[in-house]
């Protein structure tokens, strides 16, 4: 069974997926770079599609075994988070530019070191999935702890702030919906790292899917 | 040739044979009970020119189906004819180690007792060329079953067993042979289960079935395997990934590995078990 298109495919659509991720991050830090149109979520939704397709056309023709039973299935399902984190990218330029007149005045420096850290999951995520790195992987699912912890943190800070009406209500809300698009970026990425575990052991999450 | 029965003690263990013995568990498996433990085990042929099986360690499981799967020659059918010693019939065998049956060496067992619970299904359907009903009683006659109703009964159940029972009730005294391959092989496992076997040995039972005939002795086993202890050979890794418990790959007369089926198809500890099952060479 050959696989390697398989499998250029899914590193197309990685790649595709980091770019929007760290364009749509970009500015936010940089807000006069704002060009929501250039995210192109559709090329990334044409890959899902694709590699689904070739996932279960391989599985009922070549009633695969081993390695590459478990890449089939774990691709199968982890397009399926590459393409929320494709979503997640456009969502992300959406709130930006909605808080683009507020990037000189006021920063949250939590918010910046959660999304400078999510980056960084979210690549270091894709790569353990593109070269099959375990132990990279693993590493990276233990730092979406450090993630929960300060959305948790930024979410009870936004009520006092708002107290001392240092912030208005449209920064408030759309600060609360970037938070919480952050969050479930770095969960995606957290699960594009498990899949790329389960590919190369069978092993997901807490134990052996079969 | 040499008759391999007169040299060697035989016991006869009415004990052993009963069917509520109770067995020791496997160690690597707790919950498994051991009906035949393969220790150290080799097997020769052409007095030692052939090493068929070399340093075998296995265990098979009560109520289980175990799948043998490997390359053409690695041993597979040699180790299930060691089960019931029917090796022991080939001119210039060797063997060392040891295989216990319900923890006794079988060597020190009676052969037509151990046959009696142990049978055996070939690739070819052989039905005796009787009639059907006649295949069935063969066993438990030559056992010194003479009472008619009772005959009658294993016949019924048997054949019931199989499925065979509403397709050739009108034919009953029809000759075996005249059945179709499927429904031949199903009479065949229905002459094992007349004897009350604990464990039915399978070589590649269906290669020689449509696939139709295949699904039927496939969900025959499944079903099987709740009375009986079941050891089958194929080459179809589909067939063994579908109704087997446990598998055990051999190569070139060595056991590779031997896991639960689920494991072994979706995570292989051993890389050539994976290499094989992935037709990475053949
Ligand atoms: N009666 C015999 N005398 C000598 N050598 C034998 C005999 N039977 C089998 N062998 C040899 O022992 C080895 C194992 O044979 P065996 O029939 O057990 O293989 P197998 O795994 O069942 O293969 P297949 O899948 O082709 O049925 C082979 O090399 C075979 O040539
Ligand atoms: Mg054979």
């Amino acid at each position: 069974m050959d696989l390697t298109n398989l499998e250029i495919d899914v590193v197309e659509m990685s790649k595709r997926v980091k770019e929007s991720l760290n364009y749509a991050f970009s500015f936010y830090f940089d807000p006069n770079n704002s060009q929501k149109d250039i995210i192109n979520d559709e090329v990334i939704n044409e890959y899902e599609r694709k590699i689904e397709g070739i996932c279960l056309l391989n599985i009922l023709k070549e009633r695969p075994f081993a390695t590459e039973l478990r890449k089939l299935t774990g691709y199968f399902k982890v397009c399926e988070d590459l393409e929320r984190l494709g979503d997640h990218a456009e969502d992300v330029c959406w709130v930006n530019s909605n808080l683009a007149k507020y990037k000189d005045t006021m920063r949250l420096p939590k918010l910046d070191e959660m999304i400078n850290k999510t980056l960084i999951m979210v690549n270091k995520a894709i790569d353990s999935l593109i070269n099959f790195d375990e132990d990279e992987a693993k590493k990276i699912i233990k730092s979406d702890d450090e993630i929960d912890k300060l959305y948790l943190e930024i979410l009870s800070l936004l009520p006092s702030l708002k107290k001392d009406n240092r912030f208005d209500d449209e920064f408030t809300i759309f600060t609360t919906l970037l938070v919480k698009y952050v969050e479930r970026i770095a969960d995606h990425a957290s699960n594009v790292a498990e899949w790329a575990i389960y590919i190369k052991s069978g092993f997901y999450k807490d134990r052996y899917i079969i | 040739m040499k008759n391999p029965f007169k040299f060697k003690k035989e016991i006869v263990n009415e004990k052993l044979f009963n069917n509520d013995t109770s067995l020791p568990h496997s160690q690597e498996y707790p919950d498994e009970e051991v009906i035949f433990s393969v220790k150290n085990f080799q097997f020769y042929y052409d007095n030692g020119a052939k090493h068929a099986l070399k340093d075998i360690n296995l265990e098979i499981f009560k109520r289980k189906v175990t799948a043998f799967i490997g390359p053409s020659g690695c041993g597979k059918s040699t180790l299930l004819r060691c089960f019931n010693r029917m090796n022991d019939l080939i001119d210039g065998n060797k063997k060392e180690g040891e295989i216990l049956y319900k923890g006794t060496p079988i060597d020190t067992l009676n052969t037509i007792q151990l046959r009696s619970k142990v049978g055996m299904v070939f690739q070819q359907p052989n039905p005796f060329p009787m009639s059907i009903y006649n295949n069935i009683t063969y066993g438990p006659k030559c056992q010194g079953l003479r009472n008619k109703k009772e005959l009658d009964k294993i016949v019924y159940e048997s054949l019931n067993d199989v499925g065979l029972y509403e397709e050739v009730k009108e034919q009953i005294s029809h000759s075996g042979t005249s059945l179709s391959g499927g429904q031949q092989q199903r009479l065949c496992i229905a002459r094992c289960i007349a004897m009350s076997p604990d464990i039915i040995l399978m070589d590649e039972p269906t290669s020689a079935l449509d696939p139709i005939a295949t699904l039927k002795i496939e969900e025959l086993i499944r079903k099987l395997k709740e009375k009986y202890t079941i050891v089958i050979v194929t080459h179809n890794m589909q067939q063994a990934a579908r109704i087997s418990d446990y598998t055990a790959f051999f190569m070139l007369g060595e056991l590779i590995e031997f896991n639960k089926t689920e494991d072994f198809f979706a995570h292989p500890k051993n890389k050539k078990s994976e290499d094989y099952i992935t037709g990475k060479f053949s």
